[in-house]
């Protein structure tokens, strides 16, 4: 029992080494090549030269981002896991991103919050699109509990008609495209749906994180033990003072709130929300107090890894990290359903 | 520590059907009340009544003569311990992880050293040390009974409600728990489980509560409620009963 947690924080431990140690690796990896000397010393001493640009405004912000934003989808996909006893739910599969996406949408075409220029878009303000990706994701939470409670859908109807609904925020996506734009704006917004880490500004990058240093991580931590709690039933969550309705309601909204930011500023980044809480569970078992951590850094890892390969494997041309962690989460992902016939969740 | 629960006259309703109508009981500290009745007669539901998982629609549950919706969940969650019939386990909780929930009610943050002592030494009594890594999944339903009971002890509780504690469990199991409910009460717990065994709750019961579609039939001690006429009425079957060694004998 002493071991166990030992060896669960001693495997926290090695993996927050290997996300630091990766940093300065993801850094240096590109088609320009720096030394990793220059990289070290310009992470702590920026100098304003051709390099620094390089290293802080086209690497080491993605790299950020890719932290940042995987600690929230992984932290995110725990969550939802456990208050929904479901294995497959997500932000993902419960279509968050997908309503998030159409929000921005929305907000790029309609109420102008941004410019779209021959494959770059210029947001005017970060707080339009991520308050209208917000609100999209919160209706799709809505329709969520309503499926859940009102029409007393299954583990499995739920994600099934969650992606179901998924495919119609694609349609009415589409439906826009084909009214409002022509082919140049068409390719834009398709290539900003594949999620891309390289799009995040400065000033983007301070609200996510901002927003999930002060309350998203911090929440979904602290709510360790209740996630444990509700994974032993309703009843059993309220004979121990906890309102499970409560729990599930703030943390698919929390969710949303990390799903939508992150939608907002790079794209539909799919899997790393299912996946991460899945890998982290193999390696340190299905208590939260270990798990949620660990679903976090797995979360930030898989994105940077994603990220990275993405930049180099046909280097100079680089794929979309929403592309990559796809490609690369699919297999992972039936691998562990597979194994989860035995061990995870169960209906 | 708690000397008393009343229940007043509580009514509750599934829909349009009546689960419990108009149900009364007392049990003081260190007596074991046994609740029987065939299924359907809303055991379970009167157990949840007393925790507050389930809100009557009428009638009140009293903990030492205060009401239990004037106070918090939490407070409530402190002072009564809850047994559940069965758990579906899942995602891949260890016993321990799992027995720390029963911790909650004194948690705030994370568990303390003190917590976390508290939880070892429940797994100690209850013979359940060498399974504290092991997922849930991994048990057989005796060994989820245990660890469901070691949940709720976690918490310290000074009344504890069992639903039905030995219906999944194989003789020596159920031989077992019984005991343990019994050193329970003698250590001033009160507690109050639903039962299907007649013999059982003759064996363990100070006092039974023997209910009927919602309705009380009969309460008192197990020698006033346990008679032949009482139970072939509401259960339908015709049943010897020998006293000397309290064993109940369906006749079929």
């Amino acid at each position: 029992m002493k071991n166990s947690s030992h060896k669960k924080q001693l495997i926290l431990l090695l993996l927050i080494i290997f996300t630091i140690f990766l940093i300065p690796i993801s850094i240096w990896l590109g088609y320009y090549k720096i030394s990793i000397i220059d990289i070290i010393r310009i992470i702590f001493m920026s100098d304003g030269s051709p390099i620094s640009t390089i290293i802080w405004d086209l690497r080491f912000r993605r790299i950020l981002a890719a932290i940042i934003i995987g600690a929230i989808l992984g932290g995110a996909g725990t969550a939802i896991q456990a208050t929904m006893r479901n294995p497959l739910a997500s932000p993902f599969t419960f279509g968050l991103s997908f309503a998030a996406s159409l929000g921005v949408a929305i907000a790029l075409l309609i109420l102008q919050g941004g410019l779209i220029q021959r494959y770059q878009i210029y947001v005017y303000n970060p707080f339009i699109i991520a308050i209208c990706a917000f609100i999209f994701s919160l209706i799709q939470v809505l329709i969520i509990l309503l499926l859940a409670y009102k029409a007393g859908l299954s583990a499995g109807s739920l994600v099934l008609s969650a992606i179901a609904i998924s495919f119609a925020y694609q349609a009415i996506l589409y439906l826009l495209q084909y009214f409002y734009l022509n082919e140049i704006l068409v390719s834009t917004v398709v290539f900003w749906t594949f999620g891309d880490l390289g799009r995040i500004s400065w000033e983007e990058l301070k609200l996510v994180s901002i927003v999930s240093i002060v309350l998203i991580i911090p929440y979904f931590i602290y709510k360790s033990i209740d996630y444990d709690l509700i994974l032993g039933g309703d009843e059993l969550a309220k004979s121990s003072g906890i309102s499970p309705e409560r729990l599930r309601i703030e943390t698919t909204i929390i969710a949303a709130l990390g799903t939508a930011l992150a939608t907002s500023f790079v794209g539909v980044i799919g899997f790393v929300c299912l996946v991460a809480p899945h890998i982290a569970r193999l390696l340190v078992g299905g208590g939260h107090r270990y798990l949620m951590p660990t679903s976090m850094i797995m979360g930030s890892i898989i994105l940077m890894l994603s990220d990275t390969i993405g930049r180099t494997i046909i280097s100079p041309t680089i794929i979309p990290v929403g592309i990559m962690t796809s490609l690369l989460g699919v297999p992972i992902l039936v691998y562990l359903l597979i194994k989860s016939g035995r061990y995870g969740y169960r209906d | 520590m708690v000397i008393e629960i009343e229940v007043k006259g509580i009514k509750l309703y599934y829909k349009s059907t009546k689960a419990l109508d108009g149900v009364s009981l007392n049990v003081k500290n260190g007596e074991v009340l046994s609740i029987i009745g065939p299924n359907g007669a809303g055991k379970s539901t009167l157990l949840k009544v007393i925790n507050r998982v389930l809100k009557p629609h009428m009638g009140i549950v009293l903990i030492d003569k205060k009401p239990i919706h004037n106070l918090k969940s939490i407070e409530i969650a402190k002072k009564i311990g809850y047994v559940p019939q069965r758990l579906r386990a899942t995602g891949m909780l260890t016993v321990y992880d799992f027995v720390m929930t029963g911790r909650r009610p004194h948690i705030n943050f994370i568990p303390t050293k003190e917590d976390e002592d508290k939880v070892y030494e429940i797994l100690k009594n209850i013979g359940l040390l060498d399974f504290a890594d092991r997922a849930l999944e991994e048990l057989s339903g005796g060994e989820l009974q245990r660890v469901m009971i070691a949940r709720a002890l976690a918490g310290e509780p000074e009344v504890i409600l069992f639903d039905e504690p030995t219906s999944n469990l194989d003789l020596r199991y159920q031989i077992e728990v019984l005991n343990l409910i019994r050193s329970l009460s003698n250590k001033g717990l009160i507690v109050i489980m639903a039962l299907h065994d007649l013999t059982q709750a003759y064996r363990v019961s100070d006092k039974i509560i023997m209910l009927n579609s919602g309705k009380v039939i009969a309460v008192g001690s197990p020698d006033e409620v346990l008679n032949p006429e009482l139970i072939s009425k509401v259960y339908g079957i015709p049943v010897i009963i020998i006293k000397e060694h309290k064993i109940i004998v369906p006749l079929f």
